[in-house]
């Protein structure tokens, strides 16, 4: 009984600090009038993500706009209504290393890496305005620099009035309205194309999802010879400051649990497989599969997949050899249904069709079957 | 004889008159359920973030209004809160996606979600085709209907948005 009491008690006393603790945080903050300027000293997407969501989240912007930049390692983000499978290439992303990240706001799925600039405006519903931030970033650099930028009806932010610089997104709460967008000035632009080429995107698929416009990008450093981070960061920052930049207003930020309680919470949600391939819109594959199989009899299979919330939901499988596909049918079903679109879950289940399928004799004619399978798959 | 034609003419006669009476009477009927349902029907709140709720026996069948739409341009992705989720008067229940924008959508009234509206899932445009109508988003079983009075009703809402341009 004692300790119970003792253990809530404590459990009580630490909560109570724990808001103190925020308290006085949000009082650092809201001490100094103005708008501010925080640049993020981390280069993980989802630590940057995270950081911007608990500035949503928990700021108060009523009084204050923030501008929060930050670059990060290679990464390829996708729109929260997007397919990943049909945005980018998911497998070789995975075997790379690379990041894949579901973001909170609309939009299509951009490649980020150290030679791009993110920027993010935090802001009040009532000031939210997508083309005055963007017109912010065009003035800021085009005073600077000797720079063609224009900004198209898309909100695209155009140089030399044709390629694309930058892809803008956006998330409206009730009170609180984030518009974040890219800026590239050295990606990679071969790795870029890489990357957001989809090998499922061909034909056959049916999907709901939004999907992403294909555009001519170029880099800043083309017009900008010898353009950095920092001197972006430093035009871009002093330009939403109104030149008023002090150490109060522009800060650099490591973002942790510490300083900012509740951001590890956000950073394993995003991190999380069932927010960034679970999360996916409900999609199908289907494909037609025409081959000359023993003693030249033409074999045909139409293979149709549904996938929902990131697992295959239904097969529906149409042959002219029926006979011998009832046999396989049950293990087909039994391997493969349920199970989380990923390459290795897929192709350990394929193989295990392909290994308890030789049972029934006719290796050629199953083998192909599965084939077919992995063609539509994609594994 | 006679009594018999008599009384058979009689007994027919009796007959359309009942049945007569009887129509009557279900025409008034049907009447009478038409007045008293069309009462029913016509609540119609709105919120200052310009949702608006249908009441119906019960339930509030919750949507965005023509406001809303002009201002959040085509919506391209809908997102509804799934069957069986509790929503809370002015929390989040789904999201509508617009022009590279993803905007919460908040519950006007608290409940449990009973049905989704499959068909702007399947057709996102009909929110901006028609919002009062086709373009309707959730029904919530009213857990506290007296919220609703704390709403506004059509002409109140109209003025509001006459305040706001």
């Amino acid at each position: 009984m004692m300790v119970t009491m003792v253990t809530r008690y404590m459990k009580i006393k630490l909560q109570f600090c724990q808001q103190i603790q925020t308290w006085n945080r949000l009082k650092w903050y809201s001490t100094k009038s103005g708008d501010l300027v925080f640049v993020s000293l981390s280069n993980d997407i989802f630590m940057n993500l995270a950081f911007e969501d608990w500035l949503y989240e928990n700021e108060n912007v009523k009084a204050k706009s923030i501008l929060l930049m930050w670059k990060n390692k290679p990464t390829v983000v996708i729109g929260r209504h997007q397919n990943p499978y049909l945005e980018c290439d998911v497998w070789k992303i995975a075997k790379n290393n690379l990041s894949l990240a579901r973001r909170k706001s609309g939009g299509g799925a951009v490649y980020h890496d150290e030679g791009n600039i993110n920027c993010s405006f935090i802001k009040d519903r009532s000031l939210y305005n997508r083309f005055s931030n963007l017109d912010l970033v065009v003035k800021a650099l085009s005073s600077h620099w000797n720079v063609d930028l224009s900004i198209n009806t898309r909100e695209d932010i155009l140089l030399d009035g044709f390629y694309k610089v930058s892809g803008t997104a956006s998330k409206l709460g009730r009170n609180t309205t984030y518009h974040h967008f890219t800026l590239i000035f050295d990606v990679d632009k071969d790795k870029l194309f890489e990357y957001l080429d989809s090998p499922m995107s061909t034909v056959g698929v049916h999907s709901r999802a939004t999907q992403s416009l294909k555009s001519r990008v170029k880099n800043l450093s083309d017009s900008i010879p010898g353009v950095t981070y920092d001197s972006l960061v430093d035009v871009i920052g002093q330009q939403f400051l109104q030149g008023k930049k002090n150490i109060d207003n522009f800060q650099f930020i490591n973002p942790s649990e510490a300083q900012f309680p509740g951001l590890q919470k956000i950073y394993d949600e995003l991190c999380d497989w069932e927010w960034i391939y679970g999360r996916t819109p409900n999609f199908s594959l289907t494909r037609h599969f025409a081959k000359n199989l023993e003693y030249y009899i033409e074999h045909q299979i139409t293979i149709n997949v549904n996938i929902e919330k990131g697992r295959i939901e239904k097969i529906d499988i149409d042959t002219n050899f029926n006979e011998t596909y009832l046999k396989m049918r049950p293990l087909i079903q039994e391997h493969l249904i349920g199970t989380r679109f990923w390459l290795n879950d897929l192709q350990m289940s394929l193989d295990m069709i392909l290994q308890e399928s030789r049972h029934f004799g006719e290796i050629e004619l199953h083998s192909w079957v599965v084939n077919c399978l992995s063609k539509v798959l994609c594994v | 004889m006679a009594t018999v034609v008599l009384g058979r003419f009689a007994l027919r006669r009796a007959c359309m008159l009942a049945r007569n009476a009887q129509k009557t009477q279900h025409a008034w009927k049907n009447l009478r359920t038409i007045s008293v349902s069309s009462k029913l029907f016509a609540q119609r709140y709105f919120t200052e973030k310009h949702e608006w709720v249908d009441e119906e026996n019960g339930n509030g069948k919750v949507g965005i209004t023509d406001y809303a739409q002009d201002k959040l341009g085509e919506v391209v992705y809908v997102q509804l809160p799934e069957i069986g989720t509790e929503v809370e008067l002015d929390g989040e229940a789904g999201i509508l996606e617009s022009v590279k924008a993803a905007s919460e959508v908040y519950s006007p009234v608290s409940g449990e979600v009973v049905e989704g509206n499959n068909a702007v899932v399947d057709n996102p445009k009909l929110i901006n085709e028609s919002p009062f109508d086709q373009g309707w988003l959730f029904t919530v079983k009213l857990s506290q209907p007296e919220e609703l009075e704390a709403l506004m009703t059509e002409s109140a809402y109209k003025k509001y948005c006459e305040t706001l341009e």
